[in-house]
């Protein structure tokens, strides 16, 4: 059921939350042991929340009533175990809700559960949970990319109409491809990050994972907007995303970088791309070649940047006020003992070895070298949109140089992980929103993804492009077999 | 050999705001543990700090009137080390980009060498949030964590190592919370621990170039509860390095702690204390900028500060130049004296401008060291009763010597000294007749002296006027008396 | 650029983690291949260049001086894994210095 199904059986009075709650519920208790979405689920909570919606007047129902919203395990909800599906956070319930989420249920939605993710969104794939792994609701063999990845499944195989995700290099974008869905990166500072626990401040965004482009400019319209709680949030008013969805791409002027279609994209992704801008062409769009001389660098410096933030925002998890403390020795325990054991204890390997290589690169001796240096290259690629965005109004790439990829195929190789984000990591460091939605499905059935990227703030030109090719496409009526 | 003390201080204010710096937690001291808290403060995943507009405009305040620039972009920066006290992993401060940069203080001269202004350098003014408080049950074996302090602004006032002495820092002290005092930002008070201070210090060879940068290793002293703790420690500094030094043995730059029972500092060896920052800009706060007209208009509403309002004194009320500079180091000292010339009564100012000065500096510091009260508005003495001691003087009602029974009489139980005058009948006598027919008896029971002032020895009339006053317990007019006696040997 | 077990042996001190000589063997040498990759930075023509740490041009983000509720002491407390009263309780310091 998509959003607007629930919506027209709640206009005419043929189901209410309860009944939606209902239909939800098995295909969740079917598919879930198989996909594995969910860090966490909780059924008669969920009854209850729909009984407390039904109690609403209708001057009280928000635009999302009565819609089951999955949140990303990231995203603080009050009283709702919060933990990055991490040990460290073993059952920890925060005593406040993220901002979006306080928007969420004024907007009305049915909070459906927290979503799998990669340990503090550490990851590409979605294995580094301790939960244990997400699987592709494509091939069950296959990862659902990361760190959203629970998100993005539980949207894939219909267990969830909407879901939030995070994105700080990819996280959001990555599974949206790997599991034929719509996601967003807005611009940073388009959505509150108050009550998304940080992984690196000056790259995370919150971000709708939906079926459709129409669905995802719902989704970013209640959770978009100035937030007095986070200083980098933009004081700038929030379009009307659906007035300007159906524009089409007439005369618009759409880029297409050869360092994104270079090395490393295979040739079916790099197809399926070309096939979609000859659809834009055909859709009355102008396609330029433009240049983003920097690309090479985004992998590098996103690893130094996004890794030090981290290694920082991750030091208040030392079990003084909540998650996970290690139990005293037979010798007893000195502070220091405390803070190593819980952290040694709490934090899986690849949480360890980010932390580990952003401590080393903002170590006295290093950081100019290595932080100092990296963002000031972040300062050139970001002059790299900037000057594609005088020519252009969006650009198209592949959003993965792949399809999914086996689970544990890179699990061990952590340099590899880092190299499948090689096409989404530069939106980040730029802080430019994209949209990532499919484009096509391989020989073997494994969907692909486009990514649209756009100036800052202009979430309405990815929404209207997005749009346009998915209205002049099928790809989204495809359903995963389960 | 000869060594000259380096020595530079780190002062942390905690300003006097109703709110944290970065969240809508009240600051005010004394609640119960963990109850001025919320996720912002506690450090909870996700939180964002927002700053304090008024913390911003406290510290512009600040560094304005300790003559700093203003810098043009002021960035606050990640400084990050562990620590149960310190919620987030990190404190949210400054570093390359701080608030202000280039001010100075000027310090009058130290007991020692009195009216020798000299010169202290202020290194930077920077914004940051204080820690929580732990407390110790060394016994069992564990401390506890209250984190109500945690996030309440701190400013710290960096001095550059312009300090020869622990005399000079003492002074230091003392003047720099003298102007932050009239600058009405924070309590100042280092009982609660508004005001702290850390020292850092190294002894270079006397003969070195003072324009040279110190080769000395740096001693940082922290744990120091008051300016005399302060000056203590540095003392001590001074000697164990010096004695270290003369005996070949090479200093460890290191924190060393104050104890202030056993009057000795101890270096901290535990490995919980090998630190490396790791400074980084705080991505969750955005740059700050202060156009130069809001720096004016901050500027332009600084009140008077000390040193200012010691020459106002020194030319309005004609006061000596230290007493000015005395009476307006402390803010409620000088606003005391100022509110008891306004009570004056007109057109007779000049003497009694002074008897007041004298009043405050003399008898009433006293009392306030005594009674160990914090200011002048502890003694409970307000303005219009030193005005009526001194008019009750001024006069001639009471004696000088009544007048500080008087006082202590009013202090004791808060009575108004007319009040005292007149419950204990103190009144000085000053009339002419009652004076004469004791004068006469002293004269009578002491021929000798008589004969003797006739006989031209003038001390003796002295002594005659002491038995004058035993005989009326005090309360003549020892003027009147002396004039009473004389004219009386003079007639015989 | 190479990093050592004991590099990560220090880095992992200095973040408080503690690491088996097995991990500290590993993570060394991932380390090292990642630095590696990293070192092409090193080619980046960045003269002029500013540092870009934050995106958006936002200077000037204030909130007024007002106070807004606390969390009760029992909400503050409640994921604690260890308490006293109204107290976190931690392990001993040692050389404690407030």
């Amino acid at each position: 059921m998509t959003v607007r199904d629930i919506q027209i059986l709640y206009e005419q009075k043929e189901a209410s939350p309860s009944d939606v709650v209902k239909t939800f519920l098995d295909p969740i208790e079917e598919r879930e042991p198989k996909v594995h979405a969910f860090a966490w689920f909780d059924a008669d909570r969920l009854r209850d929340q729909a009984k407390m919606l039904e109690r609403m007047s209708n001057a009280e129902r928000g635009p999302l009533w009565g819609i089951p919203v999955l949140i990303k395990d990231n995203i603080c909800v009050e009283g709702v175990p919060t933990t990055c599906s991490s040990k460290i956070l073993a059952g920890f319930r925060p005593p406040y809700s993220a901002t979006v989420v306080e928007r969420l249920k004024r907007a009305g939605v049915l909070l459906l559960g927290m979503a799998n993710m990669d340990e503090f969104a550490f990851g590409s794939s979605c294995e580094h949970s301790c939960y244990g792994p997400t699987r592709n609701p494509w091939d069950l063999t296959r990862v659902p990319g990361g760190s959203s990845g629970g998100s993005a499944a539980a949207v894939a195989a219909r267990m969830a109409p909407l879901a939030l995700g995070s994105d700080t290099g990819g996280s959001i974008r990555q599974p949206a491809s790997f599991c034929g869905v719509v996601g967003l990166k807005p611009t940073y500072g388009r959505v509150s990050r108050y009550g998304l626990i940080a992984f690196a401040s000056s790259l995370d965004q919150i971000g709708p994972i939906t079926r459709t482009v129409e669905e995802n400019a719902l989704l970013l319209q209640v959770i978009a907007g100035f937030d007095p709680r986070d200083s980098t949030s933009a004081d700038l008013p929030v379009p009307d995303y659906a007035r300007s969805i159906r524009e089409g791409v007439k005369g618009l002027r759409l880029g297409v970088a050869k360092e994104y279609l270079g090395e490393g994209v295979v040739p079916e992704v790099r197809q399926a791309v070309e096939a979609a801008l000859d659809q834009f062409r055909r859709l009355g769009a102008v396609i330029q070649e433009i240049s983003m001389p920097h690309t090479e660098y985004a992998i590098p410096t996103y690893y130094i940047v996004a890794t030090a933030e981290a290694s920082s925002n991750l030091a208040r998890f030392e079990g003084v006020r909540y998650g996970h403390r290690a139990k005293p020795g037979r010798d007893g325990q000195t502070m220091l003992q405390m803070f190593t054991q819980s952290r040694e204890e709490g934090f899986g390997p690849e949480a360890k070895r980010r932390i580990i290589l952003g401590t080393f690169v903002l170590s006295s001796g290093y950081y100019e070298a290595y932080y100092g240096h990296a963002l000031k290259v972040r300062t050139l690629i970001k002059r790299d949109f900037d000057r594609a965005f005088e020519r252009v109004d969006c650009l198209v790439t592949p959003t993965a140089p792949t399809p999914a990829f086996r689970l544990g195929e890179k699990l061990e190789d952590p340099l590899t992980m880092y190299l499948s984000d090689i096409l989404t990591i530069s939106v980040n460091l730029a802080g430019v929103p994209a949209l990532a939605l499919p484009c096509g499905f391989t020989k073997s059935g494994l969907p692909m993804g486009m990514q649209l990227i756009a100036k800052p703030f202009a979430e309405e030109t990815l929404f209207r492009v997005g749009h346009a090719y998915e209205q002049a496409t099928d790809w989204i009526h495809r359903e995963p077999m389960l | 050999m000869e060594y000259r003390p380096v020595i530079g201080l780190e002062v942390h204010l905690q300003l006097k705001t109703a709110s944290k710096i970065f969240c809508g937690c009240s600051t005010l001291f004394g609640a119960s543990p963990n109850s001025q808290v919320c996720p912002v403060c506690l450090g909870l995943p996700g939180v964002l700090p927002v700053l304090n507009r008024q913390v911003f405009l406290y510290g512009v305040r600040v560094a304005l009137g300790l003559q700093c620039k203003i810098q043009p972009t002021i960035v606050f920066h990640r400084k990050n080390y562990f620590y149960p006290d310190l919620p987030k992993g990190y404190q949210i401060s400054q570093y390359d980009l701080p608030l202000g940069t280039g001010g100075h203080v000027v310090v009058p001269g130290t007991a020692a060498a009195p009216g020798t202004d000299f010169k202290v350098r202020i290194h930077r003014v920077h914004m940051e949030e204080d820690a929580g408080k732990l407390v110790h049950r060394p016994e069992e074996g564990y401390s506890l964590v209250d984190l109500n302090r945690a996030g309440v602004p701190l400013l710290e006032i960096v001095s550059e190592p312009d300090l020869e002495s622990p005399e000079q820092a003492h002074e230091y002290l003392k003047t720099l919370k003298g102007i932050l005092e009239y600058l009405e930002v924070s309590d100042c008070d280092m009982e609660k621990g508004s005001l702290r201070c850390d020292a850092n210090i190294s002894l270079s060879p006397a003969s070195a170039d003072r324009t040279a940068p110190p080769t000395g290793t740096k001693v940082e002293i922290k744990n120091l509860n008051s300016f005399k703790a302060v000056a203590r420690s540095l003392a001590y500094e001074i000697k164990r390095q010096g004695r270290a030094l003369d005996a070949g043995e090479k200093l460890m730059q290191e924190t060393r702690l104050w104890d202030d029972v056993q009057g000795m500092t101890q270096g901290m060896r535990s490995k919980e204390f090998a630190h490396d920052y790791r400074y980084f800009p705080e991505p969750d706060l955005v740059p700050f900028a202060v156009p130069s007209e809001e720096i004016d208009r901050v500027g332009k509403g600084l009140p008077e500060l000390p040193r200012q309002r010691a020459q106002r004194f020194v030319d309005q009320y004609k006061l000596p130049t230290a007493d000015a500079v005395a009476l307006t180091s402390s803010r409620s000292t000088a606003d005391y004296y100022e509110a008891c010339i306004r009570l004056l009564p007109k057109g007779k100012e000049a003497s009694p401008c002074k008897a007041v000065a004298n009043w405050l500096l003399g008898d009433l510091a006293r009392e306030m060291n005594e009674r160990n009260v914090d200011g002048i508005e502890g003694l409970k003495f307000p303005p219009g009763h030193l005005v009526e001691l001194v008019d009750l003087i001024d006069s001639g009602k009471i004696s000088g010597k009544m007048a500080k029974e008087v006082l202590t009489e009013a202090l004791q139980s808060g009575q108004s000294p007319a009040a005292v005058v007149q419950a204990k009948g103190l009144s000085q006598v000053t009339d002419r007749e009652s004076i004469r027919a004791a004068a006469r008896k002293v004269l009578e029971e002491q021929p000798q002296a008589a004969a003797d002032y006739k006989q031209g020895k003038g001390q003796s009339l002295m002594f005659l006027v002491g038995q004058l006053m035993r005989k009326t317990k005090g309360a003549a007019n020892p003027g009147l008396a002396q004039e009473v006696l004389r004219e009386l040997l003079e007639n015989r | 650029m190479g990093i050592s077990a004991k590099d990560v042996e220090y880095l992992a001190h200095l973040a408080r983690i503690q690491l088996s000589p097995e991990e500290l063997q590993r993570f060394s040498g991932q380390l090292d291949e990642i630095l590696a990759y990293v070192e092409k930075l090193k080619k980046a023509k960045t003269e002029g260049a500013p540092p870009t740490s934050h995106v958006l041009p936002l200077t000037n983000v204030f909130r007024e001086d007002k106070l807004q509720p606390s969390l009760s002491n029992e909400a503050a407390l409640a994921n604690a894994p260890s308490r006293e009263g109204p107290y976190f309780k931690v392990p001993q310091i040692i050389d404690p210095t407030s």
